[in-house]
């Protein structure tokens, strides 16, 4: 099936981004009859152009990111913990720049934020050291677009049988995906511990769903483009239904470099590089930035002008501070037989028993998730790093035959503390191919970070011991160059002081920009941040339209 | 599903047809061990790596990945081909690192173990890995090296295992050598049905409360609507 992609030359929206939030206004914007164009740094890929590589996709070479196979299109950035030290060459930022983003390879876990998430500051109070706020928002201002995501994009999950869940209006369009080896044995374990396991809810097609097929449980899961389109990924969703509108235009291999302003501040479009470096103007009557935690602040701050010599939508010097990831510790375990998690979906089953536990009591704030999982990687479990155990030799072959179908992660992931220092700004000195300043990355973890991490490391291996699992090996703490969760760096807020977007996801200083993404985010939540993401987007292409439709903007 | 048992029968069978007879393989001594191999196992025209780079390299991975009486290695799984060839692809950035980590790896064993990798039997190969997988490379490790002995092993080690479960396409993973080795069946186009294992076969599925939509006020905001 070949779908339209018109040449737009006068769009009404430019969209930068194709990803969870890109890929959605695209879709909404053009459904209602607005002209998008929609840019991507990145190629335009079919998913028949995706294989089930281990060796392309999780070790690919540094020189060779565009590859259509590989998962990770790691933009070049640098990385420094401090703003004292040199920052170096880094690739601890994951993301995939191909049309439909990082949805192409994520796990597709879609929870959605629970209501204590949007008010923590209010909750638990002030943690030193950290910048926590409330958000501007709260549950119920997202909830219809949560249910609209699900049911547009196409979520899979059981309503009910997490009893941690916030109220919903509506089931899951679709039951629960197979359970998998490590999801029945963390089942086992949970009703041991007491704790409540429940089906994840995912992005990913349980029965033919959208035309779509179901789930084949090939094991090439998280980190692979899904070969049947199984995975509910912008590419095989919103993307296709913008094209159909006749409305929107993908434009790929094309890396905005600047979003430029009138004379009175108000954003008039951007100018983008092709694929051989060609500059192009192109103009419209609102822009939305769509590029993640790190490459949207990287914009704006690339887009200074007389107006705005600080970066665009920056009077607050907001833009890239707070920045997030979510944290996350894991331990693994060993099994008498085979689980064979070469099979199935990365993660069937999720814990949210310390969700949000009481900070007096635990003597740390915030919380986490446990998300017991499995893969089928060969490479990477061969050249594990385990104790006592050579890299090489007899003994690691035997150890590898043995156990290579025997084992799972107990994985857990929580918060991250917003901090001011924790930044994105543009690197002085290292440029991309474009010739354009990488992103610095500069990160340190809150002390509270750690506290988290040892106590669900232990949760990690409480789990694996109640699963029967002998010789259980543990992470340890680590302070993260990055993630494939971004976020906080265009916090959301009422004080353009204090905050660079207001609640509509609108620029408190330029009415018609928009920023719809992680870097909204004020709070890390505990993982998994893409529905969220997708309900932003949802709503906010229904601030625009009707904003649009009041001739607030032009 | 259950998978062939490795036989040595049709393994050394197997390992005959596909060198098209150009080595014997090496002797099985009392303690399971192969013993050294002097000669390529597979008629391969080196392109990256020289004849005898190409032979240590070899010799290296086959210390990494053992032939042994629990099955094929290295050598079956053809990684020094896999090498060689990727070091001119996806690889390429490491064949400077080999050059020289060669280089200074057969100087080591000549300076720790007086004779150059090739000429040691197993028990010195073995000798002479041990001996730099180290946190410190030894004194006999050249100074002048551009990296330090455990780097150099840590990489190998890292491309050999590459090499064992790879795609077929790129070289290595001879016949699914590797992949057969841990019962892993490769690519699935066609997925699987569960049950996947014993676990999720036997253990019940939790039983969860019936799902009531929300009793509570809908507080539910939508833009657009009043």
């Amino acid at each position: 099936m070949s779908l339209p992609n018109p040449s737009i030359r006068r769009p009404d929206v430019i969209v930068i981004g194709t990803g969870a939030a890109g890929a959605v206004l695209a879709k909404e914007l053009s459904t209602q009859g607005l002209k998008v164009v929609a840019m991507e740094m990145g190629s335009f890929q079919k998913t028949r152009h995706f294989d089930q590589d281990e060796l392309m996709a999780m070790h690919p070479a540094s020189n060779n990111h565009d590859h259509p196979n590989i998962y990770r299109h790691d933009q070049p950035n640098t990385y420094r913990q401090t703003d004292g030290d040199q920052a170096v060459e880094d690739h601890g930022i994951h993301m995939q720049s191909t049309v439909g983003g990082s949805t192409l390879h994520y796990t597709g876990i879609s929870w959605r934020l629970h209501e204590n998430d949007f008010r923590e500051r209010s909750l638990f109070g002030d943690l030193d050291g950290a910048d926590v706020q409330d958000w501007p928002i709260d549950y119920w201002d997202l909830e219809h677009y949560y249910e609209k995501a699900e049911y547009e994009i196409g979520i899979s999950g059981l309503a009910g049988a997490n009893p941690f869940d916030p109220p919903r209006r509506r089931p899951y369009p679709m039951p629960p995906v197979p359970r998998t080896s490590s999801g029945a044995l963390a089942d086992m374990a949970a009703q041991k511990l007491g704790w409540h396991s429940y089906p994840a809810p995912l992005a990913i097609n349980s029965r033919e769903y959208g035309g779509r097929p179901p789930v084949m449980n090939c094991g090439f899961c998280e980190s692979y483009v899904c070969t049947i389109g199984a995975r509910s990924s912008m590419l095989v969703t919103m993307i296709p239904r913008a094209l159909r509108t006749g409305n929107c235009q993908i434009r790929a291999d094309a890396c905005v470099r600047e979003i430029v302003v009138d004379e009175d501040g108000r954003a008039e479009g951007v100018i983008y590089l092709d694929k051989d470096l060609r500059e192009h103007r192109l103009e419209a009557r609102a822009v939305i930035v769509c590029c993640n935690g790190v490459h949207t602040p990287r914009l704006l701050l690339m887009s200074k002008s007389n107006l705005f010599p600080d970066g665009l939508a920056n009077s607050s010097g907001k833009v890239g501070k707070h920045l997030m990831f979510n944290y996350y510790q894991s331990a693994r375990g060993f099994f008498e037989k085979d689980l064979n998690e070469y099979k199935g979906v990365m993660d069937s089953r999720i814990i949210q028993d310390f969700y949000d536990p009481d900070p007096d009591k635990y003597g740390f704030f915030g919380g986490g998730v446990l998300e017991p999982r499995g893969d089928g990687e060969t490479i990477s479990f061969a050249n594990l790093n385990m104790p006592r155990l050579r890299r090489w030799g007899a003994r690691r072959k035997k150890w590898i035959m043995d156990n290579y179908t025997r084992y799972m992660v107990a994985l857990t992931s929580m918060q991250s503390m917003s901090q001011e220092s924790n930044t994105i700004d543009l690197d002085p000195d290292v440029k991309d191919k474009w010739g354009l300043p990488v992103p610095r990355v500069t990160y340190n973890v809150h002390p509270n970070e750690h506290r988290l991490g040892d106590f669900f490391r232990d949760r990690a291996r409480e789990l694996l011991d109640a699963a029967g699992a002998h010789g259980i090996v543990a992470s340890p703490n680590f302070v993260p160059h990055g993630d494939a969760h971004l976020m906080g760096t265009c916090r959301m807020g009422n004080d353009p002081a204090t905050s660079v977007v207001n609640k509509f996801n609108q620029a408190h200083d330029v009415d018609n920009l928009f920023i719809v993404d992680g870097s909204s985010f004020v709070t890390s939540g505990k993982s998994n941040p893409t529905l969220t993401i997708q309900a932003l987007a949802f709503r906010c292409a229904d601030y625009i339209i009707t904003q649009m439709a009041r001739l607030n903007i032009r | 599903m259950k998978q062939k048992p490795f036989s040595r029968r049709f393994f050394l069978a197997n390992t005959a047809r596909a060198t098209g007879g150009v080595i014997t393989l090496g002797v099985l001594s009392r303690t399971g061990a192969l013993a050294a191999q002097e000669t390529t196992p597979f008629e391969h025209a080196w392109q990256n790596l020289d004849a005898r780079q190409g032979r240590i390299v070899d010799a290296l991975a086959r210390m990494i990945m053992p032939t042994d009486e629990n099955g094929p290695g290295a050598a079956e799984a053809r990684v020094a081909v896999y090498i060689d060839q990727a070091l001119g692809t996806h690889r390429a950035e490491y064949r400077e690192s080999y050059v020289s980590g060669l280089a200074a790896f057969d100087q080591y064993c000549l300076n720790a173990l007086e004779s150059g990798f090739l000429n040691l039997d197993t028990r010195g190969r073995r000798r002479a890995l041990m001996g730099i997988d180290r946190p410190r490379s030894p004194r006999t490790w050249p100074q002048d090296a551009p990296m330090g002995g455990r780097d150099f092993l840590r990489m190998v080690v890292t491309h050999t295992m590459e090499g064992m479960f790879c795609d077929p396409a790129y070289g290595g993973n001879y016949r699914q050598a590797g992949w057969k080795l841990i019962r892993f069946p490769g690519r699935a186009p066609f997925g699987y049905d569960p049950p996947f294992s014993e676990f999720d076969m036997t253990i019940p599925e939790i039983e969860y409360p019936e799902w009531k939509p929300y009793d509570g006020p809908m507080k539910s905001r939508i833009i657009g609507e009043a």
